[in-house]
């Protein structure tokens, strides 16, 4: 594989830190009643850090020089190569 | 008010556009200029994940326990973080092994086991049963809503004479359309571009409306967000739909995110959208963001629309579920409320679409063409075109999926929320994730512990989950539920064993879960793993390994012709079909197959991969089992095949005893290379002395004989003189010539040798006797030792007497003068007889001892002196003595010179006596 270690690295800590946030008791700090700017304090919260999720999903997911994801050829809807030794 | 005939008529138009659509992205397709070959579309066709329970029961749940409704789109959100992890791996897998379905998956995974297959497609038939009652009852509700509101609302009648109509026919116009489009035959790699480009379109017009709906409540009804949120915040009730928690606890919410996690990659549609249909691999860097993103846009206006429905509603009178289609119509707005259908419509229309075609693809490849081929039904040696038939089976399972879910619909869904009846259907998908995800990452898991764990976990689900919902509806009596079956307490389906303090989704999947991880792994630890398990466990957890070099698994051995497997192929696909795979191959390799040329294992793991496109992997291997004359290769070598390192460890074991050997033979190939070379210069020296030796002799006696015959008057005396030189010349050329033969036949084996018994004391008598003349010349002293009763030795008497004159006449030459004294003494030794002969010369350096036996071998000192013999004399005896089988050596001797001595064996009849 061609892809570099640190970028594994990068998504399973975000992958926490969504876990972290969704969960209890992080999420439980943002979990009241209340209105900020006109807006539910959670509503603001979830969504927040959804958007933040999905930004940094597609940071990563671009593809930079360098990284490139294992290609296989003819993944098209041909034939694979499965049977060339 | 709308009329009956406009809402049938623009659902039927939709569900033709649909038709053209997908008809269209077929067309193209088979032109080459493929819609779903393109990341935008790919992202859409994956929110076929958002159904009626996004359109619909988000906002019922958020009316009824506020954000509750998040968790089903946070979890996938998490699953795609980790892309790269899941979805780039099981996508190469599939590729790789032509996987079409979770079924297959898993079979394939767990050595390719059939009845493991037809566990998933049940499993995945019954879970996925409440999910498509769920758009049934989604799109029969909505339309007896638009027709009859308000006169029908609050108590909507979902079994109204009209609606049951209603929402057969439309189950039946769905499966004609799964059928058309996902069955129009039968495709190896099971890309229907037609049905993903129909689907992506759904995607659209379900968010637009959706949207369309939020902006008119957020800004039509109400003043934007801050003043919709601020009415409901002052409404005491209402306050606890802006919040999480509430008085639930976050034990529901986690369940959710959990098992949504798990819904995401093991909802059979999901499945199939994601990773069959999936074209390019690289389509999944957009698609990992966009799609959570499209669930986050579509999610914006759940909770204002919950919220202004239950300030509309707060008596209660409207079902909160169809809040989406009740505000608009309330506030007369028929077209919007329209609009809003046709998106309710085709969110629940994707869905089943793709349920239907992923499940029939099940069914038929790992549930009914494995018990036909079991029961002999189908018989792969005999002819016939097999693809009508797996068509067929297709078709059928459609059609039947669908009434299923219809049957569903009628008998249990009418006292559900939408959510509640999805929630069950996730519950049952939830069951294959440890089946998938430990599949990819842990090669030790075993195919007992698969089945084992699916088997109870599906159990588990079934008790807790389905048969209570059937008791619900009045199908099973209700003490069922409260008291459990034969009023045993501890068996209650919603707190087994007194399991109680849980909601009846976390208690369902808290008992599923621990049965199917649980045997999972227990049994996957306690069992031993077959060699094709532990083949396709390899091929699974290092895809990416296997993919980067080379690929495939080339474990078939036998023989079959080319023509059988292009014929067995031709019957499951079609022959235009499986001619066109073949060409492509044999283009890609190069070569040229000839129909009755044996397959290689290349061609064979091919054909298998094409018959696992159409009709599943274990069953394509049984049907490639069936045709390969002899033996699926044994144990041993498979097992020889998966330990790569040992073999290489092996291979570099005998790598380096090979090199050990080869070093080996060098150094001897050297030796014997500076052995050749010391050889030639012999011979070469060899040549240029014998030469010399004959040209002297030869220029004497010309030279005497010219004189003699040019001058005739050459006094009688010098005459005299001349002859004899010529005559002493003559001899000695005999005598060398003589030396040369014999040395030429000893060493080529040919000298006659006449071995006799012989005794040592008279030969060396009869010898010196001979000498006595010589060293009377010479005026040499000779002492002899000859002791009394020597044994005899077997030789051939002259050449041991040659030997003796040799070495006696070499003394007599090297002796010291004046006064030249050469000792022969005889003695008894352990190697036998041992004869030595010393003079008081000035002896042999001992660098020249070895060589001195060597042909014309001369001393460094002496080569410019004129040779006192032939230089072949010491050659000769060596040859002789080792004929003999004995050794000859020089050395020191006591008289100061040197001592020649040479042993050879006493005669076997002495030994004897």
């Amino acid at each position: 594989m061609k892809r570099t270690g640190r970028k594994k690295e990068w998504s399973i800590t975000l992958f926490c830190f969504g876990l972290l946030a969704f969960f209890p008791p992080i999420l439980e700090l943002f979990d009241r009643p209340l209105l900020v700017g006109g807006f539910p304090l959670s509503y603001l919260f979830l969504f927040g850090v959804w958007a933040i999720i999905i930004l940094a999903v597609a940071i990563s997911a671009k593809k930079r020089r360098g990284m490139v994801i294992p290609d296989q050829d003819g993944v098209t809807a041909g034939p694979d190569r499965s049977g060339e030794s | 008010m709308v009329t009956t005939w406009l809402v049938v008529g623009v659902s039927f138009a939709y569900l033709g556009l649909l038709f053209a659509i997908a008809f269209y992205g077929d067309k193209r397709a088979e032109m080459g200029g493929s819609l779903a070959a393109n990341p935008y579309i790919y992202t859409l066709s994956i929110a076929v994940f958002c159904t009626s329970w996004t359109f619909y029961g988000s906002v019922g749940l958020a009316a009824q326990s506020g954000l509750d409704f998040l968790p089903i789109y946070l979890g996938p959100t998490l699953v795609f973080i980790l892309w790269s992890f899941i979805w780039i791996k099981i996508i190469r897998i599939c590729k790789v092994n032509r996987i079409t379905s979770i079924a297959d998956f898993i079979s394939a995974r767990y050595g390719k086991s059939t009845a493991l297959g037809g566990l998933v497609a049940i499993i995945a038939v019954l879970g996925t049963m409440p999910y498509i009652s769920l758009q049934l009852k989604s799109i029969a509700t909505s339309f007896t809503l638009l027709l009859n509101y308000p006169s029908v609302a609050p108590g909507l009648e979902a079994g109204g004479p009209f609606a049951f109509d209603t929402t057969l026919v439309v189950a039946l116009a769905l499966a004609v359309f799964a059928i058309l489009f996902g069955t129009r035959h039968i495709d190896p790699s099971e890309h229907h571009d037609g049905m993903v480009a129909a689907i992506a379109f759904e995607s659209v017009v379900k968010l637009c409306a959706f949207l369309a709906v939020g902006l008119f409540v957020t800004y039509g009804i109400h003043n934007g967000f801050t003043d919709l949120f601020e009415k409901a915040a002052a409404i005491p009730e209402l306050s606890q739909n802006l919040v999480v928690g509430g008085e639930g606890g976050y034990g529901r919410w986690i369940t959710m995110i959990l098992l949504s996690m798990a819904a995401i990659i093991c909802l059979p549609r999901q499945f199939h959208i994601t990773v069959v249909e999936n074209v390019d691999e690289s389509h999944m860097r957009k698609a990992v963001w966009l799609f959570p993103l499209y669930l986050l846009v579509i999610n914006i206006f759940v909770l204002p629309i919950a919220l202004s429905g239950k300030m509309l509603f707060s008596g209660g009178q409207a079902d909160a579920d169809m809040f989406v289609l009740t505000l608009p119509i309330v506030h007369d707005q028929m077209a919007l409320a329209l609009f809003a259908f046709i998106g309710g419509l085709s969110a629940a229309t994707s869905m089943v679409i793709v349920a239907a075609i992923a499940l029939s693809t099940m069914v038929c490849n790992n549930l009914v063409m494995p018990l036909l081929i079991h029961r002999g039904r189908v018989h792969v040696r005999e002819g016939g075109d097999v693809s009508r038939l797996l068509l067929i089976i297709r078709r059928t399972s459609i059609l039947l999926i669908m009434l299923l879910g219809y049957g569903y619909f009628r008998i249990a869904s009418e006292s559900y929320s939408l959510v509640t009846i999805g929630l069950v259907s996730f519950a049952a998908a939830a069951q294959f994730a440890p089946a998938i995800i430990g599949g990819i990452f842990w090669t030790g898991a075993a195919r007992r512990g698969a089945m084992v764990g699916l088997a109870l976990g599906f159990l588990a689900w079934c008790y807790t989950l389905l048969l209570p919902s059937f008791a619900q509806s009045g199908w099973l009596p209700i003490s069922f539920i409260e008291q459990g079956p034969w009023e045993i307490g501890l068996l209650k389906p919603y707190a087994l064993f007194g399991l109680e303090g849980f909601d009846q989704l976390s208690h369902a999947l808290f008992w599923s879960m621990l049965l199917n991880i649980g045997s999972y792994v227990i049994i996957s630890l306690l069992t031993h793993q077959s060699p094709l398990e532990r083949i396709q466990g390899t091929l699974f957890v290092d895809v990416f390994k296997h993919t980067e070099g080379r690929t495939g698994s080339h474990y078939w051995e036998g023989t079959v012709t080319v023509a059988d497997l292009e014929e067995l192929v031709s019957r499951f696909v079609g022959s235009a079909r499986a001619q066109k795979a073949f060409e492509e191959f044999a283009r890609r390799n190069d070569t040229v197959f000839k129909r009755g040329q044996v397959a290689d294992s290349g061609l064979m793991n091919y054909a298998e991969k094409l018959l696992a496109g159409a009709i599943g992997s274990a069953t394509a291997r049984v049907m490639i089992g069936s045709i390969v004359k002899g033996e699926i290769v044994g144990i041993d070598e498979v097992y020889r095949i998966i330990d790569e390192t040992s073999q290489a460890i092996e291979y570099s074991k005998k790598l380096e005893q090979k090199s050990i050997e080869l070093e080996d033979t060098t150094r001897q190939l050297q030796r014997a290379n500076d052995r050749l070379k010391e050889l030639d210069a012999l011979k070469d020296d060899f040549l240029s002395t014998i030469s010399h030796e004959l040209r002297t002799p030869l220029t004497s006696i010309r030279a005497f004989s010219e004189i003699l015959s040019d001058n005739p008057n050459v006094p009688d005396e010098e005459r005299h003189h001349f002859l004899s030189v010529i005559a002493k010349d003559s001899e000695r050329l005999t005598r060398l010539i003589d030396q040369i033969l014999d040395l030429a036949k000893m060493e080529a084996g040919r000298m006659q040798w006449t071995v006799e018994d012989v005794d040592p004391a008279i030969v060396v008598r009869d010898t010196m006797t001979l000498m006595d003349g010589l060293l009377q010349d010479k005026n040499v002293d000779l002492i002899l030792d000859l002791p009394e009763n020597l044994p005899m030795v077997r030789v051939d008497r002259d050449k041991f007497m040659q030997v003796l004159i040799n070495l006696v006449s070499n003394a007599v030459k090297f002796c010291g003068q004046p006064e030249g004294r050469i000792a022969v003494t005889l003695a008894v030794v352990e190697t036998g007889l041992q004869v030595t002969v010393q003079d008081n010369g000035k002896g042999v350096p001992a660098a020249n001892r070895d060589r001195i036996f060597d042909k014309f071998h001369r001393s460094p000192g002496e080569s410019n002196k004129a040779p006192h013999g032939t230089g072949l004399g010491l050659a000769i005896c060596r040859q002789i003595i080792t004929f003999f089988g004995g050794r000859i050596w020089v050395e020191e001797g006591d008289l100061g010179g040197a001592a020649f001595s040479f042993s050879i064996p006493v005669s076997r009849n002495e030994m004897a006596a």
